[in-house]
């Protein structure tokens, strides 16, 4: 099911509609309204109808498969996650792969799906300002408590996920080296401060 | 395939993946993706804003003040001001060159890029050279995405998921 065509495209500027465009074209356009030059490079994506969804079968024989949520409809394909049936009104597809609601949702609070992972906990970055806090000269007492915790920090993250972009462990491996001689400096000079002057 | 880095207080690059662009903006600590996958753009939309334009206004305005500043001092012409011209000085070169830069850099635009669902604006590529790159680099890619026998079938996979236009 589908309908016939794509709303036109308008101006990001004050949401005026440009005049209509054909796909395969690189438009160099002014708006009617606010008189912005506006570059449209249209795809044959614009021309395709606008998909609206696929309405699910209703059970027609007794012993069919039936949907795991909707027991009146028709299952289409198994959930690949959880392996429950699904009608075309549940079934999520990603990237070929059918899953349920449920288990799509799941996936989402886990990040545990890469196609539909938003976000990641830089904690290359935070070990690094943990590093670089001692540099602040307020901070530089506490040079052994810093590296110290960037150190277990390192540890405790270790396995945890990475940038998708950077090469977090090859960061993990030198801010470790940095702390552990950020640490040994800062306990030579807590030693010489406080202790040897006992 | 890393197609750009850009940015100063988050920085944003983009990553040309085999069937979606992929734009990773860093805030802070965290990372943030946004998925576009190539069979479901429909458009890629290049606005020219009035930003360059305005920063000229800026700086030439901040220029004639500082060299009315200093002429203002040499005219003067007390000895005991050397570190205040110095610092005008200092100040007028940087606006120059931040002026140059400005104008070298070319027009400022926003890019949006529209799928059948949502129209998003890509961050940090403010300048219309990178705009330009960024269109020149994936438009092949997409019009083969959407080209190619498989991409009726990739339409209506959205149809059971209306968000699938860009999950990430």
């Amino acid at each position: 099911m589908s309908s016939p065509v794509n709303s036109p495209i308008n101006c990001p500027n004050c949401g005026a509609y440009f005049p209509s465009t054909a796909a395969g074209l690189q438009v160099l356009a002014e708006c009617p309204a606010c008189r912005r030059q506006t570059q449209i490079t249209v795809f044959p994506a614009y021309d395709r109808p606008v998909a609206v969804g696929v309405a699910a079968e209703k059970v027609v024989m007794e012993g069919e498969a039936t949907c795991f949520y909707h027991p009146e409809n028709r299952a289409q394909v198994p959930c690949d996650a959880c392996g429950r049936f699904l009608c075309a009104l549940c079934d999520l597809d990603l990237n070929g792969k059918h899953f349920c609601p449920q288990c799509l949702e799941k996936a989402m609070t886990k990040n545990s799906l890469q196609a539909i992972e938003r976000t990641r906990t830089r904690w290359d970055i935070i070990i690094f300002l943990l590093l670089l806090l001692p540099l602040m000269p307020c901070f530089m007492l506490f040079v052994p408590v810093t590296a110290l915790g960037a150190l277990v920090l390192i540890g405790v993250k270790w396995k945890a996920p990475r940038s998708l972009v950077s090469n977090a462990r090859l960061r993990f491996i030198i801010f470790a080296i940095l702390a552990s001689i950020e640490l040994v400096a800062g306990s030579i000079m807590w030693w010489t401060m406080f202790l040897h002057q006992r | 395939m890393k197609l750009g880095r850009a940015g100063l207080t988050s920085t944003s690059s983009f990553w040309q993946a085999p069937d979606h662009l992929l734009v990773v903006e860093v805030t802070g600590c965290v990372e943030k993706y946004r998925r576009f996958y190539f069979r479901d753009i429909q458009a890629v939309i290049v606005q020219k804003t009035r930003t360059r334009s305005l920063w000229n206004v800026g700086l030439i305005m901040g220029l004639l003040l500082m060299l009315v500043i200093l002429l203002q001092v040499s005219w003067d012409g007390r000895s005991d001001d050397a570190a205040g011209l110095f610092i005008c000085a200092f100040l007028a070169f940087s606006l120059i060159a931040s002026l140059a830069l400005n104008l070298l850099r070319g027009p400022t635009c926003t890019v949006l890029i529209r799928t059948a669902v949502q129209t998003q604006v890509l961050p940090n590529i403010n300048r219309r050279k990178k705009a330009d790159k960024l269109v020149e680099q994936i438009g092949p890619a997409i019009i083969a995405a959407q080209t190619t026998p498989a991409a009726p079938a990739a339409t209506t996979t959205t149809a059971s998921n209306p968000s699938g236009a860009s999950p990430g």
